[in-house]
């Protein structure tokens, strides 16, 4: 008797959390099928659904009948059903630009002005529906937390949520937009490394489309601070490109910029070559013939100078790794003229040809010193070698003595003891 | 007939020469020779003669004691730079071995050597051992013998955590924590040891101190000891 009253408690309380929801909405649009049911299904993934936001929070109506859709769904009393697309921004800004109630969340409130400011949101005030609101980034009914791996604004996941838009060639042409930013982007160096398919460099580390673009108040950058943008990421570079003659014609005349030789969104990492040839991106396609690409000239020279002085010497200790020497000494050479080598990309920005010569001069001090240690020991090694052949003949001559020695000693022995006998 | 064929072939060579050369007492004529017969007790040292039944196996004592005069030649030489401080030792070490000239040499062979020497004073005490060469009147040189082995050890031990490289301080480290397992004064023995709680400068200083003076004074007096005995007692008959 007790233990069919345990269990009939039990199977009560196991039972429980399922009419623990007693919302009308749920129950009755969890009955349904197609994209009725589907909302409810996508809203309990949500972080609403967490955080004890309902239906009624957003469309209205009384969650509390769950047996008449009329009384449930009664517009006198504040039913709003699907709202219309110009009227999302603020309906989500009811919750989302109230400090109060977004404290405990600890997340920004000024989303909304910010989407009023952005082209998004004034071409929606003039009553352009084509534009993004909330929830053609955030999704309307499965809404997840920014920091999760699912949500379409996560951060890998941007792309191709900005994409939904922008790469639709058909859309963009009412605007005069290109759609291929995105297909660009994504052969692009951030791509590429947001993708994870350049090793060692962290996904998490590079922009996608917001970083540059912002995100609810969605702008390009304007032309004269494509530098600043950039730089919030390449200090270093940026800090060098304001000191040297680019930046100040970028003020003065809008170039160039920092994607006259990186491109934009199909960004590349650039080699020493540029300073070579007359393609884009490189010097030649602005400077022909001047002494501006004597300059170039100068730099691509000493960059490929220290670059085979570092090479040759990588070299050199790479031929004595298995020696049996300890390269402690010639490693920290070689780390330190790494660190040095490293400065030179950011430093060519400033177009100084002294200062980058002076970095040369600390490496090759570096390089030189690694070469000449490495030469000593491998000159070493060989009188090791040669030295190793005499005393192997030195042994084996006293080997030989020795056994002569034996053998004199064991002839005596022998003899006395016949004597003996 | 052999007899001849020696003759002739020493005359030839000059053999007695070379070997008297290789076997040192062609140092020793001159004056010195003449007040002290050094010669006379070379060659009547060098020519003691062995029992019989003796063969290579009797060979591991004298390659220990051979190794550890190699231990104390290059160890000397070691000494010579080698800086017993934490900041230093490392930093020493690595200079012997790069830019001393044969520093590196000198280092390999004190460091195998050392390998060696434990290895052929446990073989050495192996034959002892099955030989029953260790029973009375011998009795009292296996004690010298053990005490030998336990000071070989000690230098092995002591000896490396002198580089102070990651290795030998981690291995000091298990090292010294084993007798702090034994009950009542397991702890106070592992802080005696590393003059601390851990290792540290403090242990260096006393590992080199043991290393370089107390144990090359302990092995000197187990070793004339155990010589002494040898010669006295010779060795043991065949079984």
């Amino acid at each position: 008797m007790l233990v069919c009253t345990l269990l009939l408690i039990s199977s009560v309380i196991a039972v429980a959390p399922v009419f623990a929801e007693n919302n009308g909405c749920v129950t009755c649009h969890r009955g349904l099928d197609g994209e009725a049911q589907k909302v409810v299904t996508q809203w309990e993934t949500s972080i609403h659904k967490a955080e004890g936001i309902y239906c009624q929070d957003c469309h209205g109506g009384n969650p509390l009948v769950d047996d008449d859709m009329d009384k449930a769904m009664y517009q006198a009393k504040g039913f709003i059903g699907k709202p219309s697309k110009k009227a999302v921004p603020e309906l989500c800004a009811k919750c989302h630009s109230d400090t109060v109630r977004m404290r405990k969340y600890n997340v920004r409130t000024d989303q909304y002005d910010q989407y009023k400011t952005s082209i998004h949101g004034i071409q929606l005030e003039k009553g352009d529906t084509n534009v993004a609101v909330c929830s053609n980034c955030h999704g309307a009914h499965d809404i997840k937390k920014v920091n999760d791996p699912g949500s379409s604004v996560y951060y890998t996941n941007v792309p191709d949520t900005c994409g939904k838009c922008h790469a639709d060639s058909q859309l963009m042409s009412k605007y005069g937009i290109k759609a291929e930013q995105l297909a660009l982007y994504k052969e692009g160096y951030h791509g590429q490394i947001l993708y994870g398919k350049v090793k060692d460099k962290n996904p998490a580390l590079v922009p996608n489309c917001a970083t540059c673009h912002g995100t609810h108040g969605a702008t390009p950058p304007g032309v004269k601070d494509v530098a600043e943008v950039c730089g919030s990421c390449h200090g270093t570079v940026l800090d060098k490109f304001r000191e040297g003659p680019h930046y100040a014609a970028l003020q003065k005349n809008g170039s160039p910029k920092c994607y006259d030789c990186h491109g934009s969104h199909k960004n590349k990492m650039l080699a020493p070559e540029m300073f070579q040839g007359v393609e884009s991106g490189h010097c030649g396609a602005c400077h022909q013939g001047n002494d501006i690409q004597q300059l170039a000239k100068d730099i691509y020279a000493v960059i490929l100078d220290t670059k085979g002085e570092v090479d040759r010497a990588n070299k050199e200790v790479l031929s004595i790794e298995y020696s049996g020497r300890n390269n402690q000494d010639i490693e920290d050479l070689m780390n330190e003229a790494g660190t040095y080598y490293k400065e030179i990309g950011p430093l060519t920005h400033s177009l100084n040809l002294e200062k980058i010569n002076e970095l040369k001069t600390k490496i090759t001090a570096n390089t030189d010193k690694v070469q000449q240690t490495v030469s000593e020991f491998k000159q070493g090694l060989d009188m090791r070698k040669k030295n190793l052949v005499y005393y192997l003949v030195i042994i084996v001559l006293i080997v030989i003595l020795l056994y002569a020695k034996l053998r004199v000693v064991t002839d005596e022995y022998e003899r006395t003891a016949k004597k003996k006998s | 007939m052999a007899d001849n064929e020696h003759k002739d072939l020493e005359k030839r060579t000059s053999f007695r020469e070379i070997i008297n050369l290789i076997s040192l007492t062609g140092f020793v004529y001159g004056p010195l020779d003449d007040r002290l017969s050094i010669r006379e007790a070379l060659e009547k040292n060098l020519k003691k003669p062995v029992p019989d039944h003796v063969n290579w196996l009797f060979c591991f004592g004298g390659v220990t004691f051979l190794l550890f005069i190699v231990q104390a030649f290059t160890g000397v030489l070691l000494l010579m730079y080698y800086q017993p401080t934490t900041a230093e030792a490392y930093k020493s070490v690595v200079h012997i071995t790069n830019n001393v000239p044969f520093g590196w040499l000198m280092r390999g062979i004190h460091h195998w050597a050392a390998n060696l020497m434990s290895v052929f004073c446990l073989l050495h005490m192996l034959r002892v051992f099955f030989y029953g060469a260790y029973k009375a009147p011998r009795d009292f040189n296996w004690v010298t013998g053990v005490m030998l082995l336990c000071v070989t050890l000690g230098f092995g031990f002591t000896g490396y955590l002198l580089p102070w490289n990651q290795i030998s301080y981690w291995a000091t480290t298990v090292g010294t924590e084993v007798p702090s397992a034994m009950p009542v004064a397991g702890d106070l023995i592992k802080m005696l040891i590393r003059g601390g709680s851990d290792i540290s400068q403090a242990t260096l200083t006393r590992f080199f101190a043991i290393h370089v003076l107390i144990l090359p004074a302990a092995i000197a007096v187990f070793l004339i000891s155990h010589f002494l005995m040898i010669r006295r007692q010779g060795i043991s008959e065949a079984l």
